[in-house]
C-alpha cells in the first residue's frame, strides 16, 4: 500500500484492478481512515463516545478492561459512528448504469461504493443489506448483523449486471413494504427520473424514520459531454436515437442537466435527505467522506 | 485539343450529383451510446463549417474524377506537330511503277536499283514502306527499318501487264498518307509515261506529304514497236484479221512481218504495209475456221526492247448461230426489212421470217425483234413480255399507231406534231456510239412516251422526251425505239447510224461480243454463279468453293480465256494495254513542276506563317486520361475511407 499518496488506491481505475470487491472495500476504507488521521480537513474520527453496560452477547473485544480493573464493572466502549443502525444499500442496476467513457462504468463504481459502504457499516456493527433494482426489484438482501452478511452482500454485488430500464418508484415501494425498522438508506443511481416523483416514492420511507442518502453517479462525459460532430445518441435503456449537434450539447444539455441536479439537491434538502453528486472518475474517498459526514449529522 | 465525340460532354451534367449530395448531406451521423436521452432533444443539423471544410476536399476530388471520366468518353485528341515536331523520324513510301511499260529495256532494273540506293541512304530511324502501282496500288508488308528485308522484297518484284494512271495512283496513295502516324515522303520510281497523265493536274498532288520525288527511269530516246489492235471478223466461214502496228520507223517497214498462229498449230506470215490512212497494217484473209472458238496469237517479228507487246491475242467464234426471232403481225413491212437487213450483216445471226400464224417463240431464240409493237395483238405482246421476264432480251419498236400492249399503255403513248431532233445521248451504253451521226437524225412525227421510273434513257429528243430507252422486265430487258421504222416518222433507218446501232444492240442483247470479250491486262471480270473461266493454259480459274456466288477475277496474263456460264459463253482475249506501249514520256520540266506542286506547298506555308502546322497529326490521349482516372478512383477511395474512420472515431 502506497502511504505516500493515501488517495491513490481510491481511484476507480486502480480499484478496478483489484480481484475482489472485499479487497476493494477494505482498501477503500483503510485508505479512508489513513487519510482521515492525516488530513486536517476530515471532520470525523473514531473517537470514544460513551460507555454502556455489557450485555450478554456483546463482543468482548470492546470491553474496557481498564475500567473493569478499576471499578469491577464490565462496560463496553462505544465510539463515534458506532451506531448499530440498519444500513440498506439500494443499487440501481439499470442499463444506463453500464455507461462509461473510461475503464470504470457507473455500475462498477456503484459496486465499489456499495462494497466500501457495506464494509464501513460492518465495522460499525451496522446491520447491512442491499436491494438491486432496475425496472423491478431484482435481488434483495435484508439488513442483517450476522457475520456472513457482508460476504453475502459482496456476492450479491458481484453478480449484479446491467439490466434493462429504470423504475426507482417500484424499487422504493417494494423496499418500503419490506423494511419496517428505521435505518439508513443509501440510494446509488444515476437518477434519470423526475425529482418530485422520486421523493414522492421516498416519502413513505422518510415518514417511517429512514434516513435517506442519494448518491448521484454521473460519468464525466455524461456530466460534461463533448461532441465534435452531429451524432445520433442512442439511449442505452430504450435504444431510442436522438440526433444532436455539438452546439446543443454545449449549451442546452448542460443547462438541463445542471437544472436537474439542482432540483435533486433542492428537493433532497427539503426532505431532509442528503444528496451527493459524484463524478465516477473521482476517487472514492471523497464519496465516503461525504457519507461519514452524513452519518454524523443524522438524527 | 479537340474532341472526337463531343456529344458525351452531356455527361458534365452528372457533376450536379455529387454537388447535390454534399449540399444535402444529412448523412447518417455516427451513433453514440448515451446513458439516457432524458435531457436530449432532436436538433437540426447545424451548418458546421468545420465539417464542410473537410468534405469539400472530397467533393473536389469527386468532381475532378467525373470530369476526367466525361472527357474520356468524349475522346480528346491533341495536335501533334509534324514539321515542327522534335521527332524527325519519317516514313518513306517507295512507290514502284509496276506497269507494262517498265518491262522496256532495263527500266525495271533501273527502278529497283535506285530504290535500293534510297533505302541504303535513309537516315537512321526513318521507316520505309514498299508500294507497287499499276492499275492497282498494293502495299508490300508493313513499315520497316530493316533495309535488308526491304531490299529482298524489291528483288522479288516483277513488272506487270497493267496500265498505270497517275491520278488513280495518287488517289490511292492519299489514304496511305492520311493514315500514317509519321510524316510521309513519297518517292515514285517510274518511267514517267505521258499515257499515265490525267487531265486535271490537281489530281496529281498528294495532300499531306512532306516530300514528293519522281525518280524517272528509262530514256527519252527509247523506242517501241507494238501491235496496237486487231480487227477481226468472220465471213461465210472464213476469218479475216487486220493487224495495226505502231512505232515503226518509215525506213524499217519493208523488212518486218507479222506472224499469225492459229490454235498453236498453223502459222502464217504477212508483211507490214502502210495503208492510205497512214497506218501500218498486216492483213490476214481466208483464215480457215473451225466451228467454235478459234484462238489466234500474233507475233510481230521485230526485235526491240519491249517484246511482250509484240504479241497479241484474239479469237473468232465460228459456227455459232444466234436466232433473232422476228415477232410481227405483218410480213415484209418496211421496219422488218430495215431491221432484218441490219441483223443479217452479222453472219452469226439468223433471222426468221415472221409468220402471224405462228405465235410460239422457238426455244432456241436468242433474242426477239419486234418491228412494230403497236400492230401486235395482246396475246403476242404477252408472250414477248413473258419471254423477256424469263431472262430473254428484245429489241422493240413501238410503231406508228397507238399500241395496245400492256408494257406501253394507251395513256403512255401520245403524239406530238412538232418535228424534233436528238437531244441527250448516253454514250456509256454499249449500243450507242458515234454521237455526231446521231444528231443528224430527224424525227418528223415524234411520239410522246411516258417512261417508267426505272427506264434508262439512251437517247432523248431535244424536248427531253425519250427516243430510245432500255427497260428491265423481270430477268430480261428490252431496248425500245419510241417511234416507227417505216421511214416516214423519222429518217433513222436510212441514217448511217442505224445498221451499226442495230448490230451493237443485238450483240449486246444476245450477249456476244459486248466489249467484255476484249480486255486489257489488269481488267476485272465478274463471273456469275455457276460460271467458269479457263485460263489460256486451260486452268479453271474459279475455285470450287466459290462456285455458288459472283466471283471477280483480275486478268493479268495476256492470252485467250474461255468463259462458260448460263449467261454467256465464249472467248475473252486479254492483251497488254496499248497505252503502255507508247514511249512518249513526260518532260523533265513537267516532272520538276509536278514535284514542286507538292514540295513547295509546306515551305510556302512555313515561310509565311511560322505557326502553321501543315502536317499536324492527331494524337489521341485517352490512355493518359484512363491512367488519371484510375489514380483518382484510388485517391477517392482512400480519402473517403479516411473520413469515414474519423467519423467512426468520433462516434466511439
Amino acid at each position: 500500500m502506497d502511504t505516500a499518496n493515501p488517495t491513490r488506491l481510491l481511484k476507480p481505475e486502480v480499484l478496478s484492478k483489484f480481484t475482489t470487491l472485499e479487497l476493494v472495500a477494505r482498501s477503500v476504507v483503510d485508505g479512508l481512515f489513513t487519510g482521515l488521521h492525516r488530513s486536517p480537513y476530515f471532520g470525523f474520527s473514531q473517537e470514544f463516545a460513551e460507555y454502556r453496560s455489557y450485555n450478554e452477547g456483546d463482543d468482548l473485544r470492546f470491553v474496557d478492561w481498564n475500567v473493569y480493573a478499576r471499578t469491577n464493572r464490565t462496560v463496553i466502549k462505544r465510539y463515534l459512528g458506532d451506531t448499530n443502525t440498519r444500513l440498506t444499500l439500494l443499487l440501481d442496476a439499470s442499463a444506463s448504469m453500464a455507461y462509461s467513457s473510461f475503464s470504470v462504468s457507473k455500475l462498477e463504481y456503484a459496486k465499489y461504493l456499495a462494497a466500501a459502504l457495506a464494509f464501513l457499516g460492518k465495522r460499525q456493527h451496522d446491520a447491512i443489506g442491499a436491494l438491486v433494482f432496475d425496472e423491478s426489484v431484482r435481488e434483495v438482501q435484508m439488513p442483517s448483523s450476522r457475520p456472513d452478511a457482508f460476504q453475502r452482500l459482496l456476492h450479491l454485488l458481484d453478480r449484479t449486471t446491467p439490466g434493462a430500464g429504470t423504475s426507482i418508484d417500484k424499487a422504493l415501494s417494494a423496499f418500503a413494504e419490506q423494511v419496517p425498522k428505521r435505518g439508513l438508506v443509501v440510494l446509488i443511481s444515476d437518477f434519470y427520473t423526475d425529482p418530485e416523483r422520486l421523493f414522492k416514492a421516498l416519502r413513505p420511507l422518510i415518514y417511517r424514520g429512514q434516513d435517506i442518502a442519494l448518491f448521484h453517479l454521473l460519468d464525466p462525459t455524461e456530466h460534461r459531454p463533448e461532441l465534435k460532430t452531429t451524432a445520433a445518441m442512442r439511449d442505452m435503456e430504450t435504444g431510442e436515437l436522438v440526433h444532436v449537434t455539438p452546439e446543443y450539447i454545449e449549451q442546452k444539455y448542460r443547462h438541463k442537466l445542471d437544472s436537474h441536479i439542482e432540483q435533486l439537491r433542492t428537493v433532497a434538502a427539503r426532505e431532509q435527505s442528503d444528496y451527493i453528486q459524484i463524478d465516477t472518475s473521482s476517487p472514492l474517498d471523497e464519496s465516503l467522506h461525504r457519507y461519514l459526514l452524513f452519518r454524523q449529522r443524522r438524527r | 485539343m479537340s474532341l472526337l465525340s463531343p456529344i458525351y460532354l452531356i455527361g458534365l451534367f452528372s457533376i450536379g450529383i455529387p454537388l447535390w449530395l454534399h449540399l444535402m448531406n444529412r448523412e447518417n451521423p455516427p451513433i453514440q451510446d448515451f446513458a439516457s436521452n432524458t435531457f436530449l432533444e432532436p436538433t437540426p443539423v447545424a451548418s458546421s463549417t468545420n465539417k464542410k471544410l473537410r468534405f469539400r476536399k472530397l467533393l473536389l476530388l469527386r468532381l475532378v474524377l467525373l470530369l476526367v471520366l466525361v472527357f474520356l468518353f468524349a475522346e480528346p485528341i491533341v495536335n501533334r506537330l509534324g514539321l515542327w515536331s522534335s521527332v524527325d523520324t519519317k516514313l518513306h513510301a517507295l512507290v514502284i511503277d509496276q506497269s507494262f511499260s517498265m518491262r522496256h529495256g532495263d527500266r525495271w532494273a533501273q527502278a529497283i536499283g535506285k530504290a535500293k540506293e534510297l533505302l541504303n541512304s535513309l537516315p537512321h530511324g526513318d521507316k520505309a514502306l514498299l508500294v507497287t502501282a499499276d492499275h492497282n496500288m498494293k502495299l508490300l508488308g508493313d513499315e520497316s527499318t530493316d533495309v535488308t528485308s526491304l531490299g529482298n522484297l524489291l528483288n522479288s518484284l516483277k513488272p506487270g501487264y497493267g496500265r498505270l494512271r497517275y491520278d488513280v495512283m495518287i488517289a490511292q496513295l492519299q489514304s496511305l498518307i492520311d493514315e500514317a502516324t509519321l510524316p510521309v515522303s513519297v518517292h515514285l520510281f517510274t518511267d514517267a509515261q505521258s499515257s499515265g497523265l490525267s487531265t486535271r493536274i490537281r489530281d496529281l498532288v498528294p495532300g499531306g506529304a512532306t516530300e514528293f520525288r519522281v525518280v524517272p527511269v528509262g530514256f527519252d530516246t527509247d523506242k517501241n514497236v507494238f501491235i496496237r489492235s486487231v480487227k477481226q471478223f468472220e465471213r461465210q466461214g472464213e476469218g479475216e484479221a487486220t493487224v495495226y502496228i505502231e512505232g515503226l520507223d518509215q525506213d524499217e517497214m519493208p523488212e518486218n512481218t507479222v506472224s499469225l498462229i492459229l490454235d498453236d498449230s498453223s502459222e502464217l506470215s504477212r508483211t507490214i504495209e502502210k495503208i492510205p490512212s497512214g497506218e501500218n497494217v498486216a492483213r490476214f484473209t481466208g483464215l480457215a475456221l473451225k466451228k467454235g472458238i478459234n484462238r489466234f496469237s500474233l507475233r510481230l517479228n521485230i526485235s526491240d526492247a519491249l517484246t511482250e507487246d509484240n504479241q497479241y491475242f484474239f479469237a473468232i467464234e465460228s459456227g455459232q448461230r444466234y436466232l433473232a426471232h422476228f415477232t410481227s403481225n405483218t410480213k415484209n413491212s418496211n421496219a422488218e426489212v430495215f431491221l432484218r437487213t441490219a441483223v443479217l450483216a452479222d453472219d452469226r445471226f439468223v433471222a426468221n421470217k415472221p409468220d402471224p400464224m405462228i405465235t410460239e417463240i422457238p426455244v432456241e431464240t436468242r433474242l426477239i425483234i419486234v418491228p412494230d409493237e403497236s400492230a401486235l395483238p395482246k396475246t403476242q405482246i404477252s408472250k414477248v413480255d413473258q419471254f423477256v421476264r424469263n431472262g430473254g432480251n428484245a429489241l422493240v419498236v413501238t410503231g406508228r399507231a397507238i399500241p395496245s400492249s400492256e408494257s406501253i399503255t394507251d395513256d403512255s403513248v401520245s403524239r406530238s406534231n412538232v418535228e424534233s431532233t436528238i437531244g441527250y445521248i448516253d454514250k456509256s451504253h454499249p449500243a450507242i456510239a458515234d454521237t455526231a451521226s446521231w444528231r443528224e437524225i430527224h424525227i418528223f412525227d415524234p411520239v410522246t412516251f411516258k417512261q417508267q421510273p426505272n427506264d434508262r434513257i439512251l437517247i432523248s429528243l431535244s424536248d427531253g422526251s425519250p427516243f430510245i430507252i432500255e427497260r428491265l422486265v423481270g430477268k430480261g430487258r428490252k431496248i425500245i425505239i419510241v417511234s416507227s421504222l417505216d421511214g416516214i416518222q423519222n429518217d433513222l433507218p436510212t441514217s448511217p447510224v442505224f445498221a451499226p446501232f442495230v448490230l451493237r444492240t443485238i450483240r449486246e442483247l444476245a450477249g456476244i461480243n459486248n466489249g467484255a470479250s476484249e480486255l486489257t491486262a489488269g481488267s476485272n471480270l465478274v463471273i456469275e454463279p455457276g460460271g467458269q473461266l479457263f485460263s489460256p493454259s486451260g486452268e479453271n480459274l474459279v475455285k470450287l468453293s466459290a462456285l455458288g456466288k459472283n466471283n471477280r477475277i483480275e486478268l493479268n496474263e495476256p492470252g485467250v480465256y474461255e468463259m462458260r456460264s448460263s449467261e454467256r459463253s465464249g472467248a475473252i482475249t486479254v492483251n497488254a494495254d496499248p497505252h503502255e506501249s507508247s514511249m512518249e514520256r513526260l518532260g523533265s520540266a513537267f516532272l520538276t513542276d509536278w514535284q514542286s506542286l507538292v514540295n513547295d506547298e509546306p515551305d510556302a506555308i512555313s515561310k509565311e506563317n511560322p505557326q502553321a502546322r501543315p502536317d499536324i497529326q492527331k494524337q489521341p490521349i485517352w490512355y493518359g486520361l484512363l491512367t488519371a482516372l484510375f489514380v483518382l478512383v484510388i485517391l477517392e477511395l482512400l480519402y473517403a475511407n479516411h473520413l469515414l474512420n474519423i467519423r467512426r472515431g468520433t462516434a466511439s
